[in-house]
């Protein structure tokens, strides 16, 4: 069956449980989703029922595959619970003791079951030792933990007001955001666990964004990531073997440009529409990053989430311990290492956070994108440095890493051009138009143009071929899918 | 019209439509998921993984419609002119013959290491009188043949199953390379291969079990079927089954896309009486008697195949997969004892060798659960022959899981050089 690496973008992995439910397989699809919204549609007489409905859904869908590690999340629910708990009911030094506590054991269960065997694997060779260490990473891990942390750090500052166990583990196990983000800050959504209104506006706009997010995932990403693998495997290949010519090198991490653009706002996509599904209301995850015109302005339209949660909680931690005059550069690159981490726990996930991190401070310092002429100049230089950057986060390690950049601009004695590269083209050119047509807010900008004149012809025909279109998308999506999960005996 | 109105259609609709498919799928799917919730007893987390990997199974092998969503798919393919399918999972030469794909099949630093293991394992079957012949099947893609348009990446092996002989050969391990048989005169490639199919054509699996039934009697010194009534030309009724072929590689790229071939089946005219025992993965045992058409043949897989071909008509010899098979010739319980590594390249080699042994014992050669017991297994038993068979698009560790740490010992005594990889077991 289709089935998405975890957090790995491509990158060996040592285990990858491929048993967790995904959003686009056809147990979530056909079976889960249609099952769930009857249930949370018949209960909604009841917020309390509601919520019960989706409590257990959010445990079945993340005990799909992998029961053993159920226990792990209900423990991270109810220890978050408990600290919350005695925070609101302490003063002073021990209500910081306790958010200490609780954020310190959360973000230990993450180091142990995600961190650990990466950093115990680096550390060996510095100390002498062999040291193994091996633990199965729940689904989902990272982004539960994080919640969890959002939550205690929410009720301590004030900003918002504990709950109930059952609606502290719909926060922290929320299905739609549990594989791949966004992330949730608590104060945003606390409102909305005790009341929300589904209107048929919302549910209709999350029905199209969940197609949309499942045509990046099924269409675009899976087909960009075969042909983006496959070229980094080739520069995997020893120097004497064979090199990557510099036409395939760049459209190896073109595609992966595009491969990453597709999962994470796919994901994102799709976890929006479902959370509209069920009444709530996200805010966006991506807001066209390619069209960034500086690597600064990159980083507020990707990933929004996580930068908000860095924001949030980071660096108002950094501002509270620090004085104005302490210098926030070196802060700042910590943060985009942490970003790196997030990624991914090969120290390569950490390179590429600092690169970017040091880019943005010479951008802050300097404000060279803005002495560049023409738009699109700037925003070539833009995805220029964040294919560069990719490059990093794509690699296995340092070594390979180092090669492509060498590959990419001639200097690995390779030649320029790959019949295989004209081959990716010839073969996928209905995928790369698309790709490229959607990872830039062109479709966005002909609707706002659309919309200026409501009454106008191509309006209305569009509002004619609107459904249909997006009825073949989502069959297109479901062909995918089925061939995908077919292996004929 | 506003704005929101096409989203709401189109909402509409789409609940609509996910929950016809989920009634339809229930009604069709719905008995066979309970079953597979009741039919496991649950006294461990694995049981509920079982559980659950057999539920998602069903939900998606029983799909409603599914084979006419993979039709769709490959008519759209075909309409598009791809030379590839399905992200470069197979590709398309100039005769329309599918190939699997290597974007690159490079030098295996660890050949030495793997004859070593099956230097081991021949020494361990010749302590018990036995004899070891390891074979490789031939490769589809072939040079000089095979035309590809520019940047399609076939895998070809060549290399690597050259190299593999070579240092074989040099530890006098007998050997049997296929890719040196066929094509030939007799059976030209279009005879030799299927358009659809990864494996060797039917008749080419008889002309290979007839190379190895040789190599039997020679190195035994008897004669295995002097009057060429078992394997024989003569002991078959060939029959052709016109547009009856769709192997597995066509089976996922859908007949739209490759389109149907023929197939030439070799039906032994001698029934014989077998006894035919397979191990399940859960540990039961299925056990069948009768002729060769009860036990080890299906012809109503190819006579009976639909129109849209839903099994590859290759599988009518020995069907289905196990882990560990016995087939005991009750006419002739005295006969050679054999014991096979093998996969499904030698499923109807394993047929036609049937009528001229006593007992052919089988375990999969790219099963892990196997591969481990096969160590055991060999120093327990007693056999005449045995034939390690491997995949030559899977020249790799995992194919030569064995005997690790004898190797490693050996490698060491002899002061060969290791690989770094090998430290890790590999």
């Amino acid at each position: 069956m289709l089935c998405r690496t975890k957090n790995n973008y491509g990158k060996e992995e040592a285990e990858i449980p491929p048993e967790n439910m995904d959003l686009t397989s056809i147990p979530f699809l056909i079976y889960f989703l249609p099952i769930l919204l009857i249930l949370y549609y018949a209960a909604s007489f009841s917020a309390q029922v509601q919520n019960g409905v989706l409590f257990v859904a959010c445990i079945l869908f993340y005990a799909w595959g992998d029961p053993q590690s159920i226990m792990l999340l209900i423990a991270c629910i109810l220890l978050s619970s408990v600290a919350s708990y005695l925070i609101v009911r302490m003063d002073g030094s021990m209500k910081k003791l306790m958010l200490y506590v609780g954020v310190g054991v959360n973000l230990f269960l993450l180091f142990a079951t995600r961190y650990m065997s990466d950093f115990l694997e680096l550390l060996g060779p510095s100390i002498g030792v062999e040291l193994h260490y091996s633990v199965h990473e729940p689904l989902g891990m990272l982004v539960f933990i994080l919640h969890a942390v959002s939550y205690l750090v929410d009720v301590y500052r004030g900003k918002a007001d504990t709950e109930s166990p059952f609606n502290v583990g719909i926060y922290i196990a929320f299905f739609p955001f549990l594989r791949n983000g966004p992330l949730l800050c608590y104060r945003e959504i606390q409102p909305q666990l005790k009341k929300r209104k589904i209107d048929y506006r919302l549910l209709a706009l999350g029905a199209c964004r969940l197609i949309v997010g499942l045509a990046k995932l099924v269409i675009l990403t899976d087909r960009f990531r075969g042909i983006a693998d496959n070229v980094f495997s080739l520069a995997q290949i020893d120097a004497g073997e064979y090199s990557v010519p510099i036409l395939l090198s760049w459209l190896g991490i073109g595609t992966f440009t595009l491969q990453i653009y597709f999962e994470f706002s796919g994901y994102a996509d799709m976890g929006i529409g479902l959370a509209m599904l069920l009444g709530y209301r996200v805010e966006e995850n991506f807001n066209a990053p390619y069209s960034a015109q500086s690597l600064k302005d990159f980083w507020k339209r990707w990933e929004v989430g996580l930068s908000q949660w860095m924001s949030r909680y980071l660096s108002s931690l950094f501002s509270e311990t620090h004085s104005e005059n302490d210098d926030m550069s070196v802060f700042q690159i910590f943060t985009f290492a942490i970003i790196g981490l997030w990624h991914g726990t090969k120290y390569t996930f950490v390179i590429w956070g600092v690169i970017n991190g040091i880019v943005v401070l010479a951008e802050s310092i300097i404000d060279y994108p803005s002495q560049i002429p023409f738009k699109a100049l700037r925003r070539m230089y833009t995805m220029l440095v964040v294919m560069i950057g990719f490059v990093m986060f794509r690699a296995e390690d340092i070594y390979q890493a180092s090669r492509y950049y060498l590959d990419m601009f001639g200097l690995n004695n390779n030649g320029f051009f790959s019949d295989i590269a004209l081959r990716l083209i010839r073969e996928n050119w209905i995928y790369y138009i698309a790709g490229i047509l959607f990872c830039f807010p062109i479709a966005r900008n002909m609707n706002e143009r659309m919309f200026k004149d409501p009454s106008g012809t191509l309006n209305q025909v569009m509002t004619l071929v609107y459904p249909l279109a997006m009825l073949l998308l989502f069959a297109i999506c479901l062909t995918f899918i089925v061939v995908g999960a077919y292996f004929p005996a | 019209m506003k704005y929101i109105l096409r989203k709401v259609v189109f909402g509409i609709l789409l609940l609509s439509i996910l929950l016809i498919l989920l009634a339809s799928n229930i009604g069709v799917n719905g008995s066979k998921i309970i079953q597979n919730v009741r039919g496991t007893r649950i006294s461990s987390v694995d049981d509920v993984k079982t559980i659950i990997s057999a539920v998602e199974n069903t939900m998606n092998e029983g799909f409603i419609g599914r084979m006419g969503f993979v039709e769709a798919y490959s008519q759209v393919v075909k309409l598009l002119g791809k030379k590839e399918f399905s992200d470069f999972l197979y590709v398309k030469d100039e005769d329309n013959y599918l190939h699997t794909t290597a974007f690159y099949s490079g030098f295996d630093p660890e050949m030495l290491t793997y004859a070593i293991r099956v230097k081991i394992l021949q020494e361990t079957v010749e302590a018990k009188g036995g004899k070891l012949l390891f074979v490789i099947p031939p490769i589809k893609y072939r040079t000089g043949n095979t035309v590809l348009d520019y940047g399609l990446p076939a895998a070809n092996p060549e290399n690597k199953i050259s190299e593999l002989m070579n240092v074989l050969t040099e530890y006098d391990i007998d050997v049997i390379d296929f890719n040196q048989y066929f094509p030939n005169q007799s059976l030209p490639y279009q005879q030799s291969f299927y358009r659809t199919e990864r494996y060797w054509t039917i008749p080419a699996a008889w002309m290979a079990a007839r190379e190895i039934a040789h190599w039997m009697e020679v190195t035994k010194g008897v004669q295995l079927d002097p009057d060429g009534s078992l394997i024989g030309p003569s002991a078959f009724d060939w029959v052709t089954y016109p547009n009856k072929m769709l192997g597995t590689m066509g089976l996922k790229t859908g007949k739209n896309y490759i389109g149907l071939e023929d197939f030439t089946a070799l039906w032994p005219k001698d029934p014989g009486l077998y006894e035919y025992l397979c191990y399940l993965e859960n540990g039961e045992r299925n056990i069948i008697r009768g002729d060769v058409y009860d036990t080890l043949i299906s012809r109503s897989t190819v006579e009976d195949m639909p129109d849209s071909p839903d099994k590859s008509a290759y599988t009518a010899y020995l069907p289905g997969i196990y882990l560990h098979n016995i087939i005991t010739n009750r006419n002739n319980f005295e006969g050679l004892r054999v014991f096979m590594i093998r996969d499904s390249y030698f499923s109807p080699v394993t047929v036609f060798l049937s009528p001229l042994c006593g007992i052919i014992d089988s375990i999969w050669s790219d099963l892990e659960e196997t591969i481990y017991q096969m160590e055991n297994y060999v120093e327990n038993q007693e056999f005449d022959f045995v034939i390690m068979q491997i995949d030559p698009y899977n020249i790799n560790a995992d194919t030569f899981d064995f005997y690790k740490e004898e190797a490693e010992i050996r490698m060491d005594l002899l002061g060969l050089t290791r690989t770094p990889d090998e430290s890790t077991g590999n």
